[in-house]
């Protein structure tokens, strides 16, 4: 059973528990009576199984069961005991319920109460205070309970004691309102003076980011200017969108070869937001990782910025802005980039396919029409998907077996031909398929929309072969065969989890639903903090009911584990959807220093707190959230 | 206390309301402008405030058994209008990303709107019999009111 099936199983064995043991409680049947035995076996099974569920959770990670076994867990089991004791007592006297029954079962509903309260509003890890303010709440309204049934006519104690917990409630939500207010660990620690905003300081020498940049000389190989603006652009079915651009709807295609020195120059024409570009996937020097407010200020209307990398990595990536990102990548700002090798020839048909959706129409590239290619049976084609949209795309190819060629730019180790096999490719995230073409026609279609697809025809004018729904889906843990670099299976030298959730949280932008990584939003999660040269282990738990697609910046993560399963191959990735109730432990090598920013590429979860930092030790920025500039990275 | 539950119980109320006047707000917009999300926030931070609210004013002002277990369900049902989501998911393997909806899916994720329609009722009447027994005191109903209150006292 998934994880998410036992939280919905705890969830409802608590509510239905805290209603039976509230009914218990203010019964006045006599117990000899079928409907208060009956009621009362209902709460005593229901707290059994939901803590029975609990242990189940707890068997997948800690993660998922850590508030409710160090909170409502206890409570629930010593309420359980109490009233045992004292129902069979008044089952042996008849009559009605003692008094000492009906508050064991207040008891047991205040902590069933909890058990619901606890992992839908404070969530993991709990603090050490906060634990102890759980068990004290319910402690204290089971008090409650037992002075206004012993002491019927005196309710001078029992306003006493409301006012204290209305107090005790008042105080936290003003802490937490100032709590948000306050600097993350980030930020912390650097006067305005120094002239940094940001960083971890242990190590020296103490380097700025925008010292963390090619300092080469040589002459730019791939040099273009991209000019962000504001534009109306009329779609192939006819559909007027207000876009905003980087020149051409889904581009420029950037195109390099391994090796070459590329140089661009972002010019914002009219975007009052700002723009910047983040070189998705691509291990850039930390400087020119194009975060706003973190590796640089965001670039406003009629200002510039130049990026400068040597292509070392080739695969398939994308850029996108990362100032205002969940506002201007959804409405434009990305577009394609490919290194090519420089010892391989390319495939003869080689097509890059951005995945976005406007307006609701899903776009292929730049159109919202079918994307169809004539292909002379028998050529070699290679098709580089890119996710650029919130949530996953799956895509189903028929008319032909074919080979996963690469993910995230990294190519798979002896990929395998598959064939009626769905892809899920988290959003982000690339994956290239290869395949020669066959007689017939290969059609590859979006579960995103019924009327675009993309297609490869053998002549003009054929029609492409009808959808076939796919009989699995593509397993990236059974794919492929080769050894785990051998760091891999030495001790690590960091260890970090990551508890994803969603939880009401003051953020940035006020209250709000937020999603939460270790129950904090973003600036106040902890960064991991590592120094150059370190292996990382980061295992990161999904407690949400929502896909999580993580992206570190500035470095790929190899696979070590998803739910327990170890992968057949080295599969190194930098946008994986981590599904509900999923525990995936993945590993990385510090090897390129800077402050990098490691978030959900859902941008609207990042926008509402899912952002967190892969800080190195001695690495400081000039920037700051916020600030003249009005740097808003999501 | 009765006058206060009485406030809480009519502030639930126009809360519902005004999540079906978001909840239109949201269908009639564009996606990109985020507008669902004030139906998002008020159902998942007001709503529920409100409703334990109730509930804990209720038990409080002696509102008697049938009104507070009355707020219990309003919070049962409230909680299944998020659950009945994540249950939708389960059962049809359907998420955010999936154009295509199964008919079934549809027609689950339906009853989000006529469980709305239910708490619509259900804090409604918690309301009005909240507003009896804070601000009304013809005999007849303080007598009712005070029945219940009796019983509620009297009940161990």
């Amino acid at each position: 059973m998934s994880a998410t099936a036992l939280q919905l199983i705890a969830l409802a064995l608590g509510l239905g528990s805290a209603v039976c043991w509230g009914a218990v409680a203010t019964s006045a049947a006599m117990v000899r009576h079928a409907v208060w035995w009956g009621l009362a076996a209902g709460a005593v099974v229901a707290t059994i199984g939901a803590q029975v569920a609990v242990v189940a959770l707890w068997s997948r990670d800690w993660w998922f069961a850590a508030d409710r076994v160090l909170t409502s867990g206890p409570l629930a089991l010593a309420s359980l005991v109490w009233f045992g004791v004292s129902a069979v007592r008044d089952l042996r006297a008849g009559g009605r319920a003692s008094t000492s029954t009906r508050i064991a079962a207040w008891a047991g509903a205040f902590a069933a109460a909890a058990s619901v309260f606890v992992p839908f509003v404070l969530g993991a890890p709990l603090s050490a205070w906060t634990t102890a303010a759980v068990v004290v709440g319910v402690v204290g309204a089971t008090a409650i309970a037992a002075i206004s049934l012993s002491k019927r006519r005196a309710r001078r104690p029992l306003t006493t004691v409301v006012a204290a917990a209305a107090a005790v409630v008042v105080t936290a939500v003003t802490l937490s309102i100032v709590a948000a207010a306050s600097p993350g660990p980030l930020e912390a620690g650097h006067s305005h003076e120094s002239g940094a905003r940001q960083g971890i300081v242990g190590a020296t020498p103490i380097t700025s980011v925008t010292a963390l940049r090619d300092d080469s000389t040589a002459p730019a190989d791939v040099a273009l200017t991209l000019e962000a603006a504001r534009t109306t652009v009329e779609l192939a079915s006819g559909t007027q969108i207000e876009a905003w651009t980087y020149g051409e709807l889904g581009g420029p295609a950037i195109e390099a070869t391994e090796g070459d020195i590329v140089e661009v120059t972002l010019r914002n024409r009219d975007i009052a937001e700002g723009v910047t570009i983040h070189w998705h996937g691509v291990a850039v020097p930390a400087g020119d990782d194009g975060v706003a407010g973190v590796t640089q200020d965001a670039v406003a209307p009629g200002e510039s910025f130049t990026y400068r990398f040597e292509a070392t990595q080739p695969g398939t990536y994308w850029y996108h802005t990362h100032q205002r990102s969940s506002v201007g990548v959804v409405k434009g700002l990305y577009g394609t980039l490919v290194i090519h090798p420089a010892d391989t020839a390319a495939a003869e048909v080689d097509v890059t396919v951005p995945l976005h959706t406007f307006s609701g129409r899903l776009v292929l590239g730049s159109s919202d029409e079918p994307l169809v290619r004539t292909v002379a049976p028998g050529t070699e084609v290679r098709v580089r998907l890119i996710n650029t949209d919130q949530v996953t795309h799956t895509l189903t190819p028929t008319g032909t077996a074919f080979r996963v060629l690469a993910i995230d730019g990294a190519d798979v180790q002896d990929p395998a031909e598959i064939e009626r096999v769905a892809i899920r490719i988290p959003a982000g995230g690339r994956y290239d398929l290869g395949f020669t073409m066959p007689e017939g026609g290969v059609r590859v279609a979006d579960a995103a929309s019924r009327s675009v697809f993309l297609a490869f025809v053998p002549d003009d004018g054929a029609a492409p072969p009808e959808p076939v729904p796919a009989q699995g889906v593509f397993d990236l843990l059974a794919y492929g065969h080769g050894p785990l670099p051998e760091w891999a299976n030495l001790p690590l030298d960091v260890q970090r989890t990551m508890v994803l959730d969603r939880l009401p949280r003051v953020t940035s932008d006020g209250p709000a639903y937020a999603y939460t990584v270790d129950g904090l939003v973003y600036p106040h999660i902890e960064p991991t903090v590592v120094r150059e040269g370190d292996t990382v282990g980061v295992t990161i738990v999904n407690r949400g009911f929502e896909v999580h697609p993580m992206h570190p910046h500035g470095h790929h993560v190899l696979v070590l584990e998803v739910d327990g399963r170890r992968p057949t191959s080295a599969v190194w990735l930098d946008s994986f959807d981590v599904q509900p109730g999923q525990v995936w432990k993945v590993a990385l090598v510090a090897d390129n220093p800077g402050i990098w920013m490691d978030h959900c590429h859902n941008l609207e979860h990042a926008a509402l707190g899912m952002v967190t930092h892969l800080a190195y030790e001695g690495v400081v920025s000039p920037f700051e959230h916020g600030g003249t500039a009005g740097n808003d990275a999501e | 206390m009765r006058k206060v539950f009485s406030i809480v119980s009519i502030l639930a109320v126009l809360a519902v309301v005004l999540q079906f006047y978001f909840a239109g707000v949201g269908h009639f917009s564009i996606p990109e402008d985020g507008l669902f999300g004030i139906h998002g926030n008020n159902g998942r931070i007001v709503l529920p405030v409100l409703f334990i609210l109730s509930l804990i004013t209720a038990a409080i002002a002696r509102a008697g058994k049938g009104t507070i277990w009355l707020t219990v369900v309003a919070i049962l049902l409230l909680a299944f209008q998020t659950v009945l989501f994540i249950l939708t998911g389960t059962i049809f393997n359907v998420g955010p990303e999936s154009a295509e909806v199964p008919l079934g899916a549809s027609l689950m994720l339906g009853l989000h709107a006529l469980n709305g329609v239910a708490i619509l009722v259900i804090t409604s009447i918690i309301a009005r019999r909240a507003w009896v027994m804070a601000w009304r005191s013809t005999p007849a109903v303080a007598t009712d009111a005070g029945r219940t209150d009796a019983t509620a006292t009297t009940s161990p």
